[in-house]
């Protein structure tokens, strides 16, 4: 039995609507990743009963809590703004949820100093949340929301308004402080850096669903669709025009020129080339998100500086030009741009996006900006993806 | 959370601001200093006595007592009714999208731009024993015994004054309440609390000071009750305004309207230091919360809750404001005869009854010339005040405690007195006394508004400006009053608004040779005129009302 169990849980209001389902075991974190608008919030809102679904059912440690009021959720909430009470020292911030839990007295004191040294935050229990800094205000917002023991934590986006390092200290000491208290915690975030640090499990959310959950090295190493990989930066997505199958591989046709991926690395709807005539598929996509895509792993591009003299059997290839090159500490990253291909629109990527690309430059490359190269693709680490999961039938 | 931050440490003006203030503080303290010396050489026929004892004597004699009290206590219980009345619209207002709601948001209007002249003469009319309200009631089978009684007791003197600043309530409350971000409160929900202690512990606190902000202003305005409690509050007690207006015009007793401006002057600093404390920390959450949260859709309840507070708002307040509107428009044949829709009421006002011809249009050009001086005058001094308390503010945008007190006092100084003082410092030139006074009560008004403009000035631009080439005076003239000149305007329309509907001064100064729209109204309720004052009165409304549409256009640029 699942700890968080959320089924068919659909959620209206105007044009916004969420359908989706979810679960987590007992002492994981979960997180969940998407873009701004994608719903995140809501869901979190959903769960913690400060928003009413239409249907569906949440279930929390085995008994159903999507009927209660959020207050006898046991549920804790950092909220993106914190909410902490300013009219409210530290240690009045902390004894709150307590005393509203009937806490007795006797043991409150002893709750508040143990969080106190746990989140480093004993200098502050006597300050108001206005005189802290930010770091130390998330402290204590995480520390009270835990005070009450809370069955759940809820954690939306509240490291969004730090600076880089603090965010990643403050990721760290999360980290080890949901696996000391063995707290199960769903935590929303638009960073990719952090919802891989922080997830055990991790949900992709776009448009009011999830579209793929798993371990972050499932949804990386075996993304389900281009959406995903273009979200996650996982690699080059190139979209297709024609499809042909053959027995082991797949023959695909993107602008005027052609790739072969072996038929087993097709997440593909396989109606759609079989139905067709000569197993032929050909897109009659007249938006970008109705594709399919290539894709192929960053970590598996290899780098070719000029043109390749001889085309290797073994590889797909596009050429194109450096962009821009960036330096961040150790690695050197190149945005990549190809050409070509002979595409109709340049904005070709799921959801209209432009075709650029950021791949990972070896450090001694001389490669510069305006330069020419060749990426080459091994055939059998390619795969056809379709641009959302949720267009696979 | 700026609206809980320490204050930050006062700012020191320099010289020029220093003289600039203690200018401004003579021109507001020049009639009380009148006074003062009126006192001392024994003015006033009727004064009881020129020592500090005697002083002393009159203000703990009964009489005295009783009128503080009077003033104290019909205050303190307006303005909880219209704190009572207005949070519910609050309520309504920031949290749901709903048809009226912009009605109920103009409600706000009212209270600056309906003189009390006028709120006088709608709840005569609708609440009179002939009027709507208990012609109605009667019509339903009700009768109430007391209804005459009513306006002239002291519940009707709060209910009337509550129902006139209640709007302020709707207007400041509901600006902060539909700003505040709903988390805090839903961080008490997952804490624990039920849905009362989650609005407690959540948003009370931030609600708070705009609350208290609306009540010390609203205590304030009934404190300085002037019309409303001449007219009606005459069987149970009157109000240290009224008091000092009678010992001023009356008895001429300077040491009686000495003692009572005192005692008025020091309790209204009191009032006008919570004003200015919780008008600071209403700005400054006002700006930490920023745009305006997602308004909910009615659901039944509230639809429910919703109606019956605008049914009872229309009933009780709405109702005055449509009988005066009605009444203008009533021709009656003859006394006591049929009435029928007509201008007969304007055209009595414009052509007369006697050969010296109607007194509407002369009462218009006085009140456009005196009124358009004193704006003038007080846009002049608030602007001089404001900009030298700018020049002194520190780095958290503060002013200096002078530059504080320099503003704030005029709003605790009595109109009556400033009338008096202004009278007997003009001599027979009652005109300039009329300007002068009127003038002293609108500039803070005006500065306060320039004041706000000027410390939330980008000086970013004013250095974009210089990088571009502009000199600093180029760059002060092209951008930074470019930037204030909105605000300068809505001062300007508010203050010829404020003085416009003004009675208490040309009333204090006798200004029957100068009779402004207020005046001949008084004049023509005091004859039981009322239709025609009612016919005056929409002539004023429209007056008031089209400088209060401009101060409105000016905000919403600036």
């Amino acid at each position: 039995m699942k700890h968080l169990d959320i089924q068919n849980l659909e959620f209206r209001r105007g044009n916004f609507a969420i359908k989706t389902a979810l679960a987590l075991d007992k002492g994981q974190t979960g997180v969940i990743l998407g873009p701004s608008g994608s719903g995140k919030t809501t869901l979190l809102r959903l769960i913690a009963g400060l928003e009413h679904h239409q249907s569906g059912t949440i279930s929390l440690g085995g008994r159903r809590i999507d009927e209660l009021p959020p207050e006898k959720r046991n549920i804790g909430f950092v909220f993106q703004d914190l909410a902490l009470f300013d009219h409210l020292d530290g240690r009045n911030n902390l004894r709150f949820g307590l005393k509203q839990h009937h806490v007795p007295e006797s043991e409150i004191g002893g709750i508040v100093d143990s969080l106190s040294d746990k989140f480093q935050i004993k200098p502050l229990l006597s300050r108001r949340p206005w005189a802290m800094s930010g770091g130390e205000r998330q402290r204590l917002a995480c520390a009270r929301a835990l005070a009450v023991n809370p069955d759940l934590l809820l954690l939306d986006e509240p490291f969004s308004s730090l600076d880089a390092p603090l965010r990643r200290e403050l990721r760290v000491y999360l980290r080890s402080r949901l696996a000391e208290t063995g707290t199960t915690a769903l935590h929303v975030t638009h960073d990719v850096e952090e919802a891989m640090e922080l997830g055990d499990v991790l949900f992709l959310m776009n448009r009011g669903s999830i579209i793929v959950s798993g371990t972050p090295e499932e949804v990386c190493r075996k993304p389900k669709d281009a959406w995903s990989v273009h979200f996650l930066g996982l690699g080059i997505l190139i979209p297709v025009n024609s499809l042909a199958s053959g027995a082991e591989w797949v023959s695909a046709e993107c602008g005027n020129s052609g790739f072969s991926v072996l038929r087993s690395s097709c997440r593909i709807n396989m109606e759609d080339v079989s139905n067709s005539p000569d197993d032929h598929y050909v897109s009659q996509a007249s938006a970008p998100e109705q594709n399919y895509f290539l894709f192929c792993p960053l970590e598996r591009l290899q780098l070719v500086q000029a043109q390749p003299q001889a085309k290797r059997s073994s590889c797909n290839s596009i050429s194109g030009t450096i962009e821009r090159i960036v330096i961040n500490g150790s690695r050197k990253r190149a945005t990549f741009k190809p050409s070509g291909l002979g595409l109709r629109n340049e904005s070709s990527g799921p959801d209209g996006s432009a075709l650029l690309f950021e791949l990972e430059l070896p450090q001694d490359t001389a490669a510069a900006p305006g330069d020419s190269i060749s990426v080459l693709m091994p055939r059998e680490d390619c795969w056809i993806l379709p641009s959302h999961a949720d267009t696979l039938s | 959370m700026a609206g809980f931050r320490k204050p930050a440490p006062p700012a020191r003006e320099g010289l020029a601001g220093k003289i600039v203030g203690a200018l401004a503080l003579g021109f507001t303290l020049l009639p009380l200093a009148a006074l003062v010396v009126e006192w001392t050489q024994g003015g006033g026929a009727g004064s009881h006595s020129t020592d500090i004892a005697g002083l002393w004597e009159l203000f703990t004699s009964p009489g005295t007592l009783r009128t503080i009290g009077f003033s104290l206590s019909q205050a303190l219980a307006s303005t909880l009714l219209a704190l009572a009345v207005g949070l519910p619209g609050a309520y309504f207002v920031a949290n749901y999208q709903f048809p009226g709601r912009r009605f109920f948001l103009g409600l706000s209007a009212i209270p600056f731009c309906l003189p009390h002249v006028l709120v006088v003469l709608a709840f005569t009319l609708y609440y009179g024993q002939q009027g709507w309200f208990f012609s109605g009631l009667r019509f339903l089978g009700i009768h109430v015994s007391s209804s005459s009684g009513f306006l002239y007791s002291f519940w009707g003197l709060v209910f009337i004054h509550a129902f006139y600043n209640f709007p302020i309530v709707i207007q400041n409350v509901g600006s902060v309440w539909e700003r505040l971000p709903k988390s805090r409160e839903e961080a008490a929900r997952t804490l624990g609390s039920g849905k009362f202690k989650a609005f407690r512990m959540g948003s009370l606190p931030y609600l708070l000071p705009s609350i208290l902000q609306s009540a010390s202003l609203i205590f304030l305005f009934c404190f300085f009750s002037f019309t409303i409690v001449l007219v009606f509050g005459s069987l149970e007690g009157s109000t240290l305004e009224v008091d000092i207006y009678r010992a001023l015009r009356f008895t001429g007793d300077s040491s009686k309207a000495l003692v009572l401006a005192l005692v008025q002057m020091i309790i209204a600093l009191v009032a006008v230091w919570f004003f200015s404390r919780f008008d600071r920390k209403t700005s400054a959450l006002m700006k930490d919360f920023g745009r305006v949260s997602q308004r909910k859709h009615l659901h039944r309840p509230s639809a429910i809750i919703l109606a019956i507070y605008a049914a009872l708002i229309l009933l009780f307040f709405i109702g005055p404001l449509a009988s005066l509107l009605v009444e203008a428009f009533s021709v009656r044949d003859s006394p006591g005869g049929a009435v029928h829709f007509g201008f007969g009421n304007f055209t009595r006002l414009l052509q007369g009854t006697g050969q010296t011809g109607g007194p509407l249009v002369r009462s218009i050009l006085n009140s456009l010339m005196i009124s358009g001086s004193s704006a003038i005058m007080a846009i002049m001094l608030g602007l001089t005040v404001a900009g030298s308390a700018h020049s002194g503010t520190n780095e958290q945008g503060r002013s200096s405690k002078l530059a504080g007190l320099v503003i704030s006092l005029p709003l605790a100084v009595s109109p009556a007195l400033t009338a008096f003082g202004w009278g007997t410092l003009s001599g027979s030139m009652t005109i300039i006394a009329i300007i002068a006074g009127q003038s002293t009560i609108a500039w803070p008004f005006v500065a306060r508004s320039v004041g706000t403009a000027l410390g939330s000035l980008d000086p970013g631009k004013h250095e974009a400006a210089r990088t571009l080439g502009a000199s600093p005076a180029h760059a002060t003239l092209s951008v930074d009053f470019g930037e204030i000149m909105p605000s300068i305007a809505s001062a300007a329309a508010f203050a010829f608004s404020m003085t416009i509907g003004d009675v208490t001064i040309p009333l204090v100064l006798g200004g029957g040779m100068h009779e402004t729209l207020p005046l001949l109204i008084y004049r023509l309720i005091s004859s039981y005129r009322f239709s025609e004052a009612c016919a005056a009165g929409i002539i004023l409304a429209l007056f008031t009302g089209i400088a209060f549409f401009f101060k409105e256009k000016s905000d919403e640029t600036s």
